[in-house]
């Protein structure tokens, strides 16, 4: 006899703070026993509209974070909910981000757009071990100053570790530095022996790997944080595939020598 | 193992029948299709179909008994039916409330080949074996099935299951086996629920021309099989030719119809959709198969990252023959040439495999 | 919801749908401002959704489709004919003045645009149902998609998908033509379900594969494949218009 729990089973939690961060993107604290890990995500669903995969941001106690970018259906009624509201979700999903590999070296956290969702916890994480590593960089790029993630926290990140925002076009309200995120790598130093933690539209992420390997860095030090369509999360559906990979479940984040091959070649 | 007489075929049919509802194939639709049946005269005995590249026909011919091959639709269909609600959601006062559905029926799959046999195993492995949150309802549907193989004489010109790997008398995974011989069925369990079935049943013993004749008659079959995919080594040569140009050609030829996908007995993909009420009270979550060669498959921020048809050809090759040995330590695909029949564009998978095979040898 | 229904150039067919579904359309408190050929008080005024059936055909009707799209937020196609122009739009792959003398005696009284055209062609369109004439589930499904405040999904995959889901063996390879696969889904695979051949009245997926299905056409000896397409219901949309549109 095989009993196993429904995969699909939804559990609700309540809603006890809603962030707005941009004009369409909000963060949500949701009180839940669920025990998650820096990297992995949760399927929340909309009643009559569907899921979708949302990374878990941070983690305070028995809160957790989601932030989300009202850029379609799922993920604009999600945005809609409120405080005291109920939200349904399933997981934790998915694997995490290796800190220990980075152990008495170098991390590098690089971050594009709403990636930063995906690399927050870490780097929460990271600098509450700060001991552990030999440095802590963070590099973020956002497109433009009206879409910058987490501004409250930014004092903060600045005070710990090595922080740096670059904006894709200029903004009079912006004093820092201006520029694809490519070019922030660039110019910061970075050991070649770093580890380095990335998510990012996967435009960002190829270029920026070529960066980093001109710094020395190794592509087999390079972990990147996947996104592919997902509907179950579970391994069956066969949307999320990559290569033999299936990013629901061998992902989201990947050791880039592992999925070199695939990553930069179209249409795999 | 026991001997039975050809018309007692009748009562182990009725005996299944009393507890399960019994899938079996049927002549449906001008094709050996499957379908629940109540009485074995429903069997295509003495039809076989005639399958050559793209063609098909049904002909009467043969006076066995399992006198044609595997059916058109793959049984799959009736584990994890091709469209079915999964949890039905109730809102009530802003709250939710979630049914899980869970299959009910007890279902037994009657001749089923060993071609089809492994593909069962191999969606286990996919849904439950191989997976760390296995799928309740398949897990549930499969516990229930009840398992009639058959050792398969009669293959089609599209045929490839011994070069992946199948023999035509299966070792296990069925409850109860049946050979036919000239003149009657040998019968073989193959668990605890099988075994009580045969009890019921009056038989022979079985003797040593019986075995001859089996083993002869498999010998004699497996000659029959002329189409092959050479396996040696297939991941690794298909990983090496991702760059092919091959795919392009193929590409070109392929309608992207999805055809070959749903009527694989391994393809698992689905979607899942929501069904509303227009009152907007009720809801229905809804699995549905679906295809790597969906248009939307593969969409990331409203963009299919397999937009060229080449790409979604590649897709399903790639992963019957590379990514799932990688993924599930078999490969995808247990030749019952299927997709070779069925597909509109005539495009021939042992062919393909073929051609890249080539492109590799010729670097 | 205020709704308004519109006619131009077709035979009124799709309209009906509406009457199928009125149970439904009870439920969801749907206000049905303008639709003449259902009622006899209409008011042009303003619209939640307006559905245009049929193709856009003479000069009138040209100021008249611009006119809709100004009082409506949002504006469904219904249909082959206003999504593609429909079966009259077979004349704009002749010369336009034959086809007009050769149906009316005197053409001098008759004003007509040269061409049949799809309603996109000169409005932006928020939704296209497709099919000859459409499914009626799929026009409550943009109804109620509005009335929840969801987005419309329809199937943008080809035929086969559906006709593989409800196991219909191919009838192609038994022998008849078939439009399936360059033929988007949604009509419930009617056509294959009874042995039938698709002959496009739901018009084409995009990038439909329409080369190779014109080989697979002529090995089976079916004859030149745009002899069914063309002349046909979609002859017009933009996925085949291209290949033989005179001009
Ligand atoms: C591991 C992972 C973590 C993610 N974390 C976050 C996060 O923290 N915050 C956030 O805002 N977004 C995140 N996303 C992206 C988010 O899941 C998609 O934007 C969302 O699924 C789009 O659904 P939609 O219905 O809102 O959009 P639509 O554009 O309306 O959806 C289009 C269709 O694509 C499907 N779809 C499924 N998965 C995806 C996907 N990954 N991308 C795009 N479409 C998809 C949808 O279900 C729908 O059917 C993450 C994605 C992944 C894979
Ligand atoms: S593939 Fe093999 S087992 Fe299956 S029907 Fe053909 S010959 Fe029989
Ligand atoms: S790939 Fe083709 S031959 Fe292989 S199992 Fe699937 S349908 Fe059968
Ligand atoms: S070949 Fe395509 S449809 Fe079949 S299992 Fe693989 S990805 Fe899914
Ligand atoms: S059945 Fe043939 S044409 Fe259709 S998707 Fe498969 S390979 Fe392409
Ligand atoms: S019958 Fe037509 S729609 Fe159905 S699979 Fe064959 S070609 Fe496609
Ligand atoms: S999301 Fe379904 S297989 Fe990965």
């Amino acid at each position: 006899m095989i009993t196993t729990e429904n995969p699909y089973r939804l559990r609700n939690f309540r809603v006890v703070k809603k962030i707005r961060e941009t004009a369409d993107t909000y963060s949500f604290w949701i009180e839940s026993d669920l025990k998650p890990l820096p990297g992995q995500y949760n399927m929340i669903y909309y009643f009559g509209i569907g899921e979708a995969p949302i990374t878990v941001a941070g983690k305070n106690g028995n809160l957790i974070q989601h932030t989300v970018r009202a850029s379609g259906d799922v993920t604009s009624h999600i945005g809609s909910l409120s405080e005291e509201d109920f939200i349904y979700l399933r997981g934790p999903y998915g694997n995490i981000w290796p800190a220990e590999e980075a152990y008495g070296k170098q991390l590098v956290i690089i971050s594009g757009g709403l990636g930063l969702a995906a690399t927050k916890w870490i780097m929460e994480e990271a600098i509450k071990n700060k001991k552990q590593f030999k440095g802590i960089l963070s590099l973020y790029g956002s497109k433009n100053y009206d879409s910058l993630l987490y501004r409250y926290e930014y004092e903060r990140w600045h005070s710990h570790i090595d922080f740096r925002i670059t904006l894709d076009k200029p903004d009079p309200r912006w004093k820092g530095d201006v520029g694809l995120i490519t070019e922030l790598i660039k110019k910061t130093e970075i050991d070649r022996d770093a580890v380095v933690f990335m998510c990012g539209p996967d435009p960002m992420v190829k270029f920026s790997v070529i960066e980093l390997e001109k710094k020395g860095v190794g592509t087999d030090k390079i972990y990147v944080s996947m996104e592919r369509h997902m509907k179950c999360s579970v391994g069956t559906c066969g949307h999320c595939m990559f290569g033999p990979f299936f990013v629901c479940k061998d992902g989201p984040v990947f050791r880039y020598s592992e999925i070199k091959e695939f990553f930069e070649r179209k249409e795999v | 193992m026991k001997k039975i007489k050809k018309t007692q075929i009748n009562q182990l049919f009725e005996a299944v029948k009393n507890e399960y509802s019994v899938v079996a194939p049927v002549i449906k639709e001008g094709v050996i299709s499957l379908d629940l049946i109540t009485d074995i005269s429903q069997i295509p005995s003495g039809f076989t179909e005639d399958e050559k590249g793209n063609s098909y026909k049904v002909a009467k011919s043969s006076d066995r008994f399992f006198s044609y091959s595997r059916p058109y639709l793959p049984f799959k269909r009736f584990i994890i039916p091709p469209e079915f609600v999964f949890m039905k959601v109730v809102k009530n006062d802003g709250r939710i409330n979630f049914t899980e559905v869970i299959p009910d029926k007890k279902i037994a799959l009657f001749d089923i080949r060993p071609c089809d046999l492994k593909a069962l195993q191999i969606l286990d492995d996919v849904f439950i074996n191989k997976n760390s949150h296995p799928d309740s309802y398949y897990a549930k549907a499969r516990e229930k099935l009840f398992i009639v193989a058959v050792t398969c004489f009669s293959p089609t010109e599209n045929c490839f299951c011994s070069s992946m790997g199948i023999s035509l008398k299966p070792e296990h995974g069925y409850d109860i086996l049946i050979t036919e011989l000239k003149d009657s069925f040998l019968i073989r369990a193959g668990s605890e629920k099988g075994s009580k079935f045969l009890e019921r049943i009056k038989a022979e013993e079985v003797s040593q021309t019986d075995l001859v004749e089996e083993e002869k008659t498999i010998k004699e079959t497996e000659k029959k099989i002329n189409k092959k995919v050479s396996t040696e080594n297939l991941s690794q040569i298909l990983y090496s030719q991702i760059d092919s140009k091959q795919w392009e050609k193929v590409g070109s030829k392929c309608l992207a119809c999805t055809s070959c996908t749903q009527l694989c007995p391994t393809c698992f993909c689905f979607n899942i959709v929501e069904k509303n009420s227009t009152d907007g009270s009720y809801s229905e979550r809804i699995r549905v198969y679906d295809s790597c060669f969906n248009p939307e498959f593969a969409t990331v921020h409203r963009f299919n990252i397999r937009q060229s048809i080449a790409s979604r050809y590649r897709q399903w090759l790639m992963h019957k023959f590379a990514y799932w040995t990688d993924q599930f330590g078999s490969y995808g695909c247990v030749g019952c040439g299927r997709c070779i029949t069925w597909c509109p564009a005539g495009i021939d998978i042992t062919e393909e495999i073929k051609k890249l095979r080539e492109g590799y040898d010729n670097h | 919801m205020k709704i308004g229904v519109f006619k131009f150039a077709s035979c009124d067919g799709c309209q009906i749908a509406f009457f199928e579904i009125s149970k439904e359309l009870i439920k969801m408190d749907v206000d049905i401002q303008y639709f003449l050929e259902a009622q006899s008080e209409n008011h042009f005024d303003h619209f939640d959704v307006s559905f245009v059936e049929g193709s856009i055909s003479t000069p009138e009707q040209e100021e008249r489709i611009k006119q809709i799209r100004e009082k409506s937020k949002k504006v469904a196609v219904i249909g082959a004919c206003a999504v593609s122009g429909g079966i009259q739009s077979v004349r704009n792959f002749m010369d336009f003045f034959d086809v007009l003398s050769s149906v009316y005696p005197s053409p001098d009284y008759i004003k007509s645009l040269e061409k049949s055209k799809p309603v996109s062609d000169y409005i932006d369109v928020d939704y296209e149902l497709r099919g000859c004439p459409i499914n009626k589930s799929q026009l409550l499904e943009i109804i109620s998609s509005l009335y929840l405040g969801k987005e419309l999904v329809l199937p943008s995959y080809p035929l086969c998908l559906e006709c593989k889901i409800k196991g219909i063996p191919c009838v192609l390879i038994l022998g008849k033509p078939c439009l399936g696969s360059i033929t988007v889904a949604g009509c419930g695979a009617i056509c294959p379900s009874f042995s039938r051949g698709c002959y496009g009245c739901f018009g084409p997926i995009k990038n439909p594969n329409i080369q190779s299905l014109k080989e697979v056409f002529e090995d089976h000896g079916f004859g030149d494949i745009y002899s069914h397409i063309l002349t046909g219901f979609n002859a017009y949309n933009r996925e085949f218009r291209g290949n033989d549109e005179k001009d």
